[in-house]
């Protein structure tokens, strides 16, 4: 019993276990929160510099100059209809290179913070040429409506900020045209699962967003939002 | 302000600038949820914890890592000489044995005798250390009654990092070091190598004989973060030689040989359980030079931590923890070989209600030797404003007796554990961001400690031995503050305690009961300067004399400027005022010296 010999046993038995656990775990988690191949409207969302007691103001019509180098983005049954190749173009088009959910590979935390630098952040590319009948004002006011509906429920988890954990979830949902939000799925892991989860967890946590019904004009819509985790030395 | 102290005055959504896109296709903005890193030896909310940053390291130029240490409250140093010299650290006025010293996660006290060896860590090889004060024996065992400071190296950080180091000064000092690093989104790798040398100067006050000493570190670690789990293995050691003066003066020397490797593995996608296994091996060789004495310590670890993480910041963390440890010794002819195993079990129960914060531990530990032990931690936080907060604990610890004190002179196997209990009450002010109080009052006991004891003297019939029989109680206030305006910034570290050996009513040794430091830092980007200042008061040499050191106050000065685009100059004053002072009784200090460091950076 006591002796090294006792101790390497020890050892290799529950390291033996211990990657057992980690195995049947993996497995049994992945699929669940994965978006399928639904495909996806791409919602323009103008650039925005505000911090979020400013947020409201990114509604406003005067913020539509920052449009100008954008396309309009596209209406909802149009893009429904797209091929399901567009998908997967999506997930090969992310920034940092190919962060499809089976290989999802974190950047290291520091470095993805400099990527994410302002004038660096490069863009979506856009699957389909855009025939819109939505204004641009009016998803920008979805949008903005939305986040803003999402990002005050969100947390931070306490394990993933002692961890150092950092990671950059795509969550996909579908705004009905009451102002309802459904189908809210993992678009592409954080490489976490536990950020992945919280993500999940604040967005299905808002019920409907009041105030957009007038903007989707009774039609519903899907939308994409990637959700950045980052820690900040105070 | 001082980047050591940080705060987690909660959570800040904001929305990210996404400025002009490279095209005029679609992008999006994202949501940017920031929240502050926070420690990750205990939590800061419940505890007064200080993280110390790599660029802190940086600007201290220090020689080991005692000599930045010494500069944060709670905490005096015993140094028996100049660099390499052996050195103490008393944390909340506890035994130098009490402080846990955990690397990369990794217990690096030796199974042998005393304190880890902290005048051999180069500060060249770490990135970040925290200062946990307060009893932690709940999580990490052991020997954390005055608390535990946890050493991280260097990681890779970008891409591809280069730099180097290039250092002379004082007493002939010289140093040079490398370190390499890649990163990519699958794996990472990086090396860190690093010599120094020094002639040093005349260990004693009563010799004239300059005392030298060598260390080549090396710290390499490669990780890989598959779509499950993340795995890294690592490496650290020490190596080199350090002279020094025995008690006839005689000059004399010891090679050390220290090492920390480890493999951790970590679960990334089994959702709100993390788990962790980490398993270490540690040693700690010191061979003397002039005879075939030697102290060493094999120790393997398989530390096995859940993390659950439930929603609203609850967060439970339970685990396994299994310790193989090998003792050798070899001292003036007698010596001792053991084998010590060590199993316990703990689990920790952290809840976050809004304002309320609830935190319970418990930890019990079977330790082959000196039976089992359960310790507790509870403590309570409650935030009155984002920028008030306010905790209370109470904790016990333990420290087991280490081999010496068993089978080495006066050894008795039959010890049982040194014990404390602790209660503390902490405040957490913050002033927008540029102004940071934490205060810390605490009362420690500490029972059971193990002295050498011989009723009948060293003459009478009856030999003496080591045994539970005495008692220290450690009141006081700790104060840290930082102020940062721009460029500007500056921090106050006060102690004021009264540590006490409550056996013999004396203040226990080498712990001064008031300590003031101040740091004072410019930073233009490459260019920076900054002052370093210690005052602390009087502090008894030892339980068995009545020598008494003076306080004494010492001054650092820092000054680095950019040499062309990929390099600066570095320049440190040590002891600016040429103080002649004591960390230990006859023991020389550094008296003022210039060392200049040119530093690359790629």
């Amino acid at each position: 019993m006591h002796n090294m010999k006792s101790g390497m046993r020890y050892f290799l038995c529950a390291s033996v276990a211990i990657h057992a656990v980690f195995f049947i775990a993996a497995l049994d988690y992945m699929p669940d929160d994965v978006a399928g191949t639904t495909p996806t409207l791409y919602l323009h969302i103008p650039g925005t510099s505000e911090n979020y007691g400013a947020a409201t103001q990114l509604a406003d019509a005067t913020y539509s100059g920052h449009d100008k180098p954008h396309k309009p983005a596209y209406e909802s049954e149009q893009v429904l209809a797209r091929p399901q190749a567009a998908t997967t173009h999506r997930k090969t088009a992310v920034p940092g290179g190919a962060v499809s959910q089976k290989a999802s590979l974190r950047q290291p935390s520091r470095d993805k913070q400099e990527k994410n630098k302002p004038g660096d952040s490069p863009p979506r590319q856009a699957q389909a040429a855009p025939q819109t009948s939505t204004s641009t004002a009016a998803n920008t006011a979805i949008s903005n409506s939305v986040k803003k509906q999402i990002s005050a429920r969100f947390n931070y988890p306490l394990l993933a900020r002692k961890r150092g954990w950092e990671g950059d979830v795509v969550l996909e949902l579908r705004l009905e045209a009451d102002g309802r939000m459904s189908n809210v799925r993992i678009a592409e892991s954080s490489g976490y699962t536990l950020l992945d989860r919280a993500a999940l967890k604040s967005a299905r946590a808002v019920g409907a967003t009041p105030g957009i019904t007038q903007w989707l004009a009774g039609r519903h819509m899907d939308i994409l939002i990637p959700v950045y985790y980052r820690l900040v030395d105070s | 302000m001082s980047p050591c102290l940080r705060t987690l005055i909660g959570l800040s959504v904001i929305f990210l600038a996404s400025t002009i896109p490279a095209h005029a296709d679609t992008e999006q903005s994202p949501i940017v949820v920031t929240a502050s890193r926070v420690a990750q030896t205990a939590d800061e909310t419940l505890s007064f914890v200080t993280v110390i940053t790599r660029e802190e390291i940086e600007r201290s130029g220090a020689h080991d890592i005692a000599d930045i240490l010494r500069f944060h409250a709670g905490l005096d140093i015993g140094r028996n000489g100049g660099p390499g010299q052996q050195t103490s650290l008393f944390l909340r006025g506890t035994d130098s044995n009490h402080t846990l010293i955990l690397l990369d996660g990794v217990r690096i006290n030796p199974g042998t005798i005393g304190g880890a060896p902290l005048q051999i860590i180069n500060p060249e090889m770490i990135d970040r250390i925290e200062i946990v004060r307060g009893p932690n024996s709940t999580l990490y065992g052991s020997d954390a009654i005055g608390g535990v400071i946890q050493i991280f190296t260097r990681r890779a950080e970008k891409d591809h990092a280069v730099s180097a180091t290039l250092g002379h000064g004082a007493d002939s000092a010289k140093e040079a070091g490398v370190s390499l690093s890649h990163s990519s989104g699958i794996y990472s790798f990086g090396i860190d190598a690093n010599y120094q040398e020094t002639d040093g100067f005349p260990a004693r006050t009563a010799s004239g004989i300059d005392r030298g000493h060598d260390n080549a570190s090396a710290n390499a670690h490669i990780g890989i973060n598959t779509a499950t789990a993340d795995i890294e293995l690592s490496h650290w050691q020490a190596r080199g030689t350090t002279e020094y003066l025995d008690f006839f003066l005689t000059p004399v020397s010891q090679d050390f040989t220290n090492s920390v490797s480890a493999v951790t593995l970590r679960s990334t996608s089994t959702g709100n359980w993390v788990p962790t296994l980490k398993l270490s091996r540690m040693e700690d060789d010191i061979q003397q030079q002039e005879s075939p004495d030697f102290v060493r310590t094999r120790r393997n670890i398989l530390d096995w931590q859940n993390d659950f993480s439930f929603e609203g910041n609850h967060l439970l963390t339970a685990g396994l923890y299994l310790l193989r440890e090998k003792t050798d010794s070899l001292s003036f002819g007698s010596g001792f070989s053991e084998d010590t195993d060590v199993n316990a079990v703990f689990f920790q129960d952290q809840i976050d209600l809004a304002d309320h914060q609830l935190r319970v531990s418990t930890r019990y530990t079977d330790h082959e030797n000196s039976g089992s032990k359960t310790t507790w931690g509870i403590a309570y936080g409650y935030k009155f404003s984002s920028e008030l907060r306010l905790f209370a604990n109470a904790g016990t610890a333990f420290r087991a007796p280490d081999a010496t004190d068993r089978f080495g002179f006066g050894g008795n196997p039959a010890l049982s554990p040194e014990t404390s209990r602790n209660l503390e009450l902490g405040l957490q002010k913050n002033w927008g961001q540029q102004q940071k109080l934490r205060l810390a009052l605490f009362d420690n006991t500490i029972d059971d400690l193990i002295v050498f004891s011989d009723p009948d003297g060293f003459l009478g019939p009856e030999p003496g031995m080591n045994e539970n029989i005495e008692k220290a109680g450690i009141r006081g206030l700790e104060l840290g503050y930082s102020l940062s305006m721009g460029k500007y910034s500056g921090s106050i570290d006060a102690t004021w305690q009264d540590p006490e050996n409550e056996s013999t009513g004396k203040q226990l040794a080498r712990r001064a009961k008031r300590t003031i430091t101040t740091r004072i830092d410019y930073d233009a980007g490459r260019y920076q300067a900054g002052l370093e200042f210690i005052a602390t008061g009087k502090r008894r040499d030892s339980d068995f004399s009545n020598t008494v050191m003076g306080g004494y106050g010492l001054l650092n000065l820092h000054l680095q400027a950019p040499v062309g685009k990929h390099f600066s100059i570095d320049g440190k004053l040590e002891n600016a005022l040429d103080k002649q002072y004591e960390l230990a009784d006859g023991f020389a200090v550094q008296d003022r010296a210039v060392f200049i460091t040119l530093r690359y950076q790629d």
